[in-house]
């Protein structure tokens, strides 16, 4: 360990730098303050006797200085002293000294002081280590975690990508939707697309769980459910028969060895645009509703075993029929799932109540505001989606049933 | 969190809580597999206390079917509230498990 004596007396700087030497410090000296300072700055200096009172920069002086200078390691300073009086001492401690030897100088007691010197010194450069490792791991911590944030935020984006970007492709049917993730990336999807020429599909799925396996279990499912996306998993003409697409989906899903951890349930059907007629085919999907032109509410309860969880099943479709001014709601139980801060379930009674009051282009919105009003909260436990089909009135028109706001739960 | 077991003619009878979803769903699931693959591999599941199933809750049901049938053996669901029951029909679930009214009949069909 390197030391450095400072003194401006030559008797007492070569004592005092002999005992050292002799009890195995590497030393150094100065004869007066600022060349002391000078010193601790150029070398990796970790203790210092100083006398107190010399010409230019005292003791104290230095302590200060030293203190002031910030150096990357804590420098412990004895200052010799004749003086023993109580102000003088806290002069000393406040300038930033460790300890005082009275002098003259005892061997003896300038080498306990020493040790004790030392053994703050090891506490400190052992602080000092461990702070290093913790600053360390904080920043792979950090890095690892900036990495997982930006890979979600890709996945989030690709995942956007799969949605709906307007309604065009099912001219001159009409479709409005919301989708409001639990998390960054969400297990619920949906889309629509053409099967020419005088058809369209559409699907809306919830993935159960949330988060990354959740996401990449929707992804396949929607790559999938592009006609002509995925080779292997749907043949084209599945798409025109929602419970054989469901079936083949499922069978190309489930691993009959693994271990169920994700499974997907779906609704999937088609229209047709020009008449209205459709079917569709239900995989433990939360039953959609259909509300007409004229407000009455229709529940499309048809079971189905979920996507993933046992290889052969087979899947029963139900006909239906969107007339000029229905329409159609598919959405994942997040919604009716979503619970007050009582602890109360939204319902699929609320949903109904906000559906038949607000037309088809405002639902989403509306929608969006009584959960967030019902929950408290612009943050949810589960993903939030809903797709809206609808065939509009003549002239896109749709008639505004009993809007009454008063109404809204 | 521990779940209320006992056996009974080697059959674990396990009751599961009020609510069965995402947030404790993995705890749940980790104490039934460690059942099943510790016992006979013959369970009911008794919800009579279980208001409230998600889908996850229904993947920890799943999952224990298959560990269970995986040691040709099975898993029997008793006591089903409404709800869950509602659940179980719009998934189709109720044609997959042995589902009982009470005890005694998921018993016997183990024993």
């Amino acid at each position: 360990m390197k030391a450095l004596v400072i003194d401006d007396a030559p008797d007492i700087r070569i004592y005092v730098r002999a005992l050292l030497e002799k009890w195995g410090y590497e030393t150094k000296d100065a004869s007066d303050g600022l060349e002391g300072l000078n010193c601790i700055r150029e070398s990796d200096i970790r203790i210092v006797v100083c006398d107190w009172e010399m010409p230019g920069m005292s003791g104290p002086e230095l302590c200060r200085a030293v203190r002031e200078a910030k150096l990357e390691h804590y420098v412990y300073i004895i200052l010799l002293t004749g003086r023993s009086e109580t102000p003088d001492l806290v002069e000393g401690l406040n300038a930033g000294s460790d300890d005082f030897l009275a002098k003259p100088v005892n061997a003896q007691v300038l080498q306990a002081r020493l040790r004790v010197g030392e053994r703050i010194l090891k506490l400190e450069q052992q602080h000092t280590e461990q702070n290093h490792e913790l600053r360390n791991s904080r920043d792979r911590l950090r890095k690892a975690y900036k990495l997982i944030q930006s890979d979600l935020m890709a996945a989030a984006r690709i995942q956007r990508q799969m949605l709906p970007r307007s309604d065009n492709p099912l001219h001159p049917l009409r479709a409005a939707w919301l989708f409001l993730p639990a998390s960054q990336v969400s297990g619920d999807s949906f889309n629509f697309f053409e099967l020419p020429p005088d058809r369209i599909g559409f699907y809306h799925l919830d993935v159960s769980g949330h988060g990354i396996p959740a996401a990449l279990l929707s992804a396949s499912l929607c790559r999938a459910l592009i006609p002509g996306g995925e080779p292997g998993i749907a043949q084209r003409q599945d798409f025109l028969e929602p419970a054989l697409l469901l079936a083949n989906l499922n069978r190309e899903l489930s691993n009959p060895e693994g271990e169920i951890e994700n499974f997907a349930t779906i609704a999937y059907g088609i229209f047709d645009r020009r008449t209205g007629e459709g079917e569709i085919a239900m995989a433990g999907h939360p039953p959609p509703i259909i509300i007409r032109n004229g407000g009455e509410i229709q529940s499309l309860n048809l079971g189905g075993l979920p996507i993933g969880m046992f290889p052969e099943v087979a899947y029963e479709s139900q006909k239906l029929h969107l007339d000029a001014g229905d329409k159609l709601i598919l959405y994942s139980d997040g919604i009716t799932e979503c619970q007050s801060e009582a602890g109360e379930m939204f319902d699929v009674k609320r949903l109904e109540a906000v559906a038949t009051t607000t037309t088809s282009q405002d639902l989403p919105d509306a929608l969006r505001v009584e959960l967030t009003q019902w929950r408290g909260s612009s943050e949810f436990e589960d993903d939030i989606s809903m797709l809206i089909l609808n065939r509009p009135l003549a002239k896109h028109s749709e008639t505004t049933l009993d809007k009454n706001p008063g109404e809204t739960p | 969190m521990s779940l209320e077991k006992r056996t009974q003619n080697s059959v674990d009878i396990v009751k599961l809580p009020e609510q069965l979803m995402m947030a404790g769903a993995a705890d749940v699931r980790t104490e039934l597999k460690e059942i099943i693959s510790n016992g006979s591999g013959k369970l009911i599941i008794d919800l009579a206390d279980t208001t409230f199933m998600d889908s996850s809750g229904l993947a920890v049901l799943v999952s224990c079917l298959q560990a269970a049938r995986k040691k040709d053996e099975d898993v029997c669901l008793v006591h089903m509230g409404p709800t869950v029951s509602a659940l179980f029909e719009l998934t189709r679930l109720h044609t997959v498990f042995q589902i009982f009214d009470d005890e005694q009949g998921a018993l016997s069909a183990l024993t």
